[in-house]
């Protein structure tokens, strides 16, 4: 398992390196150019030369890309640029000079805040519902639990998102105004200002957990061992929750750790939606503005956050299936 | 300001304004915004909550060229010369002295300005001391920064010794004279708008506090106030606060009544998120968007929420450009000769395009160059039609004489999104019926002026292309208007605004004259005569005046728009009631 952890953690590496550069490749070959954007109309050729010098934008690509693992000072902080310092600058952002890695981290709470909650919601919500569809297939409420799949799955999250809004917040003031209160200022309040946000995401993911838990119990119930273990005079209850929840459940830890892993990286619509200040809403505003440094940083921060719950949810996978075993 | 940049984030309900526009009403006329005498009297405190969709550009006066950084600025800082938002019709687009002691004396040549600095004004901590002569040299010195430069410096350059500085043969601009509370401009040749430019925030002083700071970004997060409010937190792409500067003294602030104690921004939202916050009084202002299409229908005629909305004429217009030089020209198409052009202006039906943007709320069909709220603006249309629907006959008339009897195809740019796109879809319907077609090229966003538009040597790609531009001051602001779009001596290689290359001796003569003129009157009638003989030349079909809306919450008072910033007066405001 040691072995396999360390290969796992070399790939990390490796697949972060693949995504640097296909974010970067991908910068490039998209239309608009950065310097242009920023300098005032009817600049002259010398100073958009100026801009682009300190957006190191006048460097070859892969000069670019290599200032970018470790590179010179372009914006006179004094401190080095480069992933591969420590610890690791990601650059500054073209539009207002922050360090990108102190706005990510800056905005990671209110990610993680919206990506804690939805889970905890998407799991209340769709697992009981798909335990309680698995048990009685084809009858009315395995139906009206598959219809409430299929709304989920269907219904679109900006949509989602502003009609809840508009129905809570607006029309019956039930919730408060969209915005973000830091849960160490007031955890309730907190909770409830994160609330609508936290249904937003949990009806749709749980709607794929519903039918993710009502498919495996199904398949799980036709099993030989389940089969004998009713045989062998155990309660429903006991079969159900031994032997068929059980098996049934480590599927569904596997697309928890990516779901939230992908939250991680920014819940994009929900948080502008409702006006989370989170990564995701950064993401937004780096790539209307081509913001390099800030795409390229979120890019890796959500790709590297999705990988190591991968890896993590692995390990879990094969301490809670014996049957798993990693050579 | 050029390219509509200052235009605010617009709500894109694409299907929806179309419908809105044609349900008609009379949200397209112009409401008065809230007067002073009717809100009652002015009450002191609160809290101005203001939300935004996006950043500011800058908070720094040196780089900040935004409708936004423009009305923000209006809270900390003061220039020589600012607008009087009390006063009413074309006297709000006079400038008025502000840190100016008095009227400014003017040399009969109109090139030298010399200003007497109002003694009093004292600095925000952590700034010390009053506003100096020399600040306001430290101000525009900080215009030239390498890293930074500003967008004013097409301006500053009109000050003697400006552009030997920025290259770095001076270490002084040699026109900027401070000496003790006097300061003297000298220009490098006469300008008769030159208050109105200095009314530009690029103009503000800068304490010598801000020396510690790097110009842009960095400074942005520290402006220090000679205004009635300072900074006192920016977190860029999320929040601002600004707080009262406990120095400033109203008896040495005409213009600026500062009636509430603080004002908060929060960023991040959606326009539709941002309107039902508004109306559910949780916030009092947008700082960037307009409402969304949806509502304006509903604004403009619910008895409570019409007194909260306005629809303000910005200056702004909107226009297709048109190649006038062989450089533009096509084996297929023309457009250098003239009357390709005309054909153009007469085909194209204006009530299809303003319904394309969102119908009356969004503007009013355009004929001219210079927009309504601009020295020298005359209504007239020298390709009128009835009912601004298109003149079919004409236009076919004048493509047979140009030689084109069965039709012709143009190269066209414009934005791929939003009302951008419909206006592509109308203008192609309208000029269809003469036999014009346009061959599309569209781009995302600002990539139609940074990969097509203002590069002259894709001349063939843009024989027409959608444009639109702002005005950077009202009043006398014709030169941030016709000089960069419409003079031939302001084309220049890449970032180039005069895109159709229209290159007319004469007017280039006029426009020199008309800045020079120091009698407004004459000034006003040269520039009327500069539009007419332009639009005789038709390198533009302009097609709209634009309009913005604007929402209130029910306890904002006094709102008051002005074409200086497009923006409401947050001075003037005043909160009811006036907790938090």
């Amino acid at each position: 398992m040691v072995r396999y952890i360390i290969r796992r953690l070399i790939w990390v590496v490796i697949l972060l390196f693949a995504i640097s550069v296909l974010t970067f490749s991908m910068f490039f070959l998209l239309p608009g150019d950065p310097a242009q954007q920023s300098v005032p109309k009817g600049a002259t050729p010398e100073t958009l030369a100026q801009v682009r010098h300190r957006m190191g934008l006048d460097q070859p690509v892969y000069r670019q890309y290599l200032n970018f693992l470790h590179g010179p000072d372009l914006v006179g902080n004094d401190k080095p640029s480069g992933v591969l310092n420590w610890p690791p600058n990601l650059g500054y952002s073209f539009r207002n000079e922050q360090p990108v890695l102190d706005t990510i981290l800056d905005r990671l709470p209110v990610t993680a805040s919206l990506a804690i909650g939805a889970a905890f919601f998407w799991l209340i919500i769709g697992i009981p519902i798909g335990i309680l569809a698995a048990l009685r297939p084809r009858s009315l409420r395995d139906r009206a639990a598959m219809g409430f799949a299929l709304f989920g799955v269907s219904m679109p999250v900006f949509l989602l998102g502003i009609g809840l809004l508009y129905i809570f917040y607006f029309k019956l003031r039930w919730a408060p105004a969209p915005s973000y209160v830091p849960f160490w200022e007031n955890p309730l309040s907190w909770a409830n200002h994160l609330f609508l946000a936290w249904l937003t995401i949990a009806l749709g993911t749980a709607a794929l957990y519903t039918r993710m838990v009502r498919g495996n119990m199904m398949e799980v119930a036709g099993e030989d061992y389940v089969r004998t273990a009713r045989a062998k005079g155990l309660t429903e209850r006991r079969v159900v929750g031994k032997h068929i929840l059980r098996s049934s459940l480590t599927p569904v830890v596997t697309m928890l750790g990516l779901d939230i892993g992908t939250l991680l990286g920014g819940a994009i619509v929900t948080e502008r939606v409702f006006g989370l200040p989170g990564v995701g809403a950064t993401t937004i505003s780096a790539i209307a503005e081509s913001d390099l440094p800030v795409i390229q940083g979120v890019v890796l921060f959500a790709a590297f956050f999705v990988i190591m719950f991968n890896l993590i949810v692995d390990v879990v996978y094969a301490a809670l299936d014996p049957r798993v075993r990693y050579s | 300001m050029h390219r509509l940049k200052v235009v605010k984030v617009a709500a894109i309900a694409a299907c929806l304004a179309m419908v809105l526009a044609a349900c008609g009403g009379d949200g397209g006329g112009e409401t008065p915004p809230a007067g002073g005498g009717a809100q009652g009297q002015g009450v002191k405190g609160g809290t101005l909550r203001m939300v935004a969709n996006a950043d500011v550009d800058y908070l720094d006066t040196a780089d900040a060229y935004s409708t936004v950084g423009f009305s923000l600025e209006r809270l900390y800082s003061r220039q020589l010369y600012s607008f009087d938002s009390s006063k009413t019709g074309n006297e709000l687009n006079v400038p008025v002295p502000d840190l100016a002691d008095g009227a400014a004396q003017i040399s009969n040549d109109n090139t030298t300005f010399t200003f007497k600095i109002r003694k009093g004004v004292k600095w925000a901590p952590p700034g010390t001391g009053e506003v100096t002569a020399e600040d306001f040299v430290r101000g525009v010195k900080r215009m030239y920064d390498k890293t930074t430069p500003s967008g004013g410096q097409s301006y500053s350059n009109l000050i003697q010794g400006a552009e030997e500085f920025a290259a770095g043969k001076a270490k002084e601009i040699s026109g900027l004279v401070a000496s003790g509370d006097t300061l003297t401009i000298t220009l490098k040749k006469p300008a008769s708008d030159f208050l109105s430019i200095l009314s530009m925030p690029f103009f503000s002083p800068v304490p010598k506090e801000a020396e510690k700071y790097k110009v842009g970004a960095d400074y942005s997060k520290h402006v220090i106030g000679s205004g009635p409010y300072t900074l006192k937190e920016y977190v860029p792409t999320k929040s601002m606060e600004f707080i009262r500067n406990t120095n400033w003294d109203p008896a040495t602030d005409p213009l600026r009544k500062a009636w509430v104690d603080r004002v908060t921004v929060r960023e991040g939202l959606e326009p539709d998120a941002i309107q039902q916050t508004i109306e559910s009084g949780d916030a009092d202002i947008s700082m960037d968007t307009i409402p969304p299409n949806a509502a304006l229908q509903r604004l403009s005629t619910d008895p409570q929420l019409k007194q909260q909305f306005s629809v303000q004429t910005t200056g702004c217009t909107r226009y297709f450009t048109m190649g006038t030089t062989s450089a533009s020209d096509t084996p297929q198409a023309k457009i250098s000769d003239v009357k390709v052009r005309q054909a153009v202006n007469y085909a194209l039906d204006k009530v299809a395009l303003q319904r394309a943007r969102g119908g009356p709320f969004a503007g009013d069909p355009a004929s001219t160059v210079l927009t309504p709220t601009l020295l020298g603006y005359q209504k007239f249309d020298l390709y009128p039609s009835a009912d601004f629907k298109g003149d079919v006959a004409k236009a076919k008339q004048l493509l047979t004489e140009a030689g084109y009897p069965n039709g012709i195809t143009l190269n066209y740019v414009g934005t791929n999104a939003g009302a951008g796109a419909r206006v592509n879809t109308a203008a192609q319907a309208s000029l269809q019926r003469v036999g014009i077609t346009l061959k599309q090229k569209l781009f995302s966003g600002f990539a139609l002026y940074t990969d097509s538009l203002g590069l002259p040597a894709k001349a063939k790609e843009h024989q027409m292309g959608n444009a639109g531009w702002c005005p950077d001051y009202p009043g006398d602001g014709a030169r941030s208007f016709i000089v960069p779009l419409l003079d031939s001596r302001s084309i220049i290689p890449a970032g180039n605004s005069n895109y159709g290359l229209y290159d007319n001796a004469d007017v280039n003569t006029k426009i020199d004259q008309a800045l020079a003129e120091p009698d407004q009157a004459k000034r006003g009638a040269l520039w009327g005569e500069i539009d007419k003989q332009i639009m005789e030349d038709a390198p533009w079909a302009p097609y709209l005046y634009d309009k913005t809306q604007f929402f209130w919450s029910k306890r904002v008072k006094n709102w008051i728009w002005t074409a200086w910033s497009n923006e409401a007066d947050y001075t003037a405001m005043w909160l009811n009631p006036n907790t938090p």
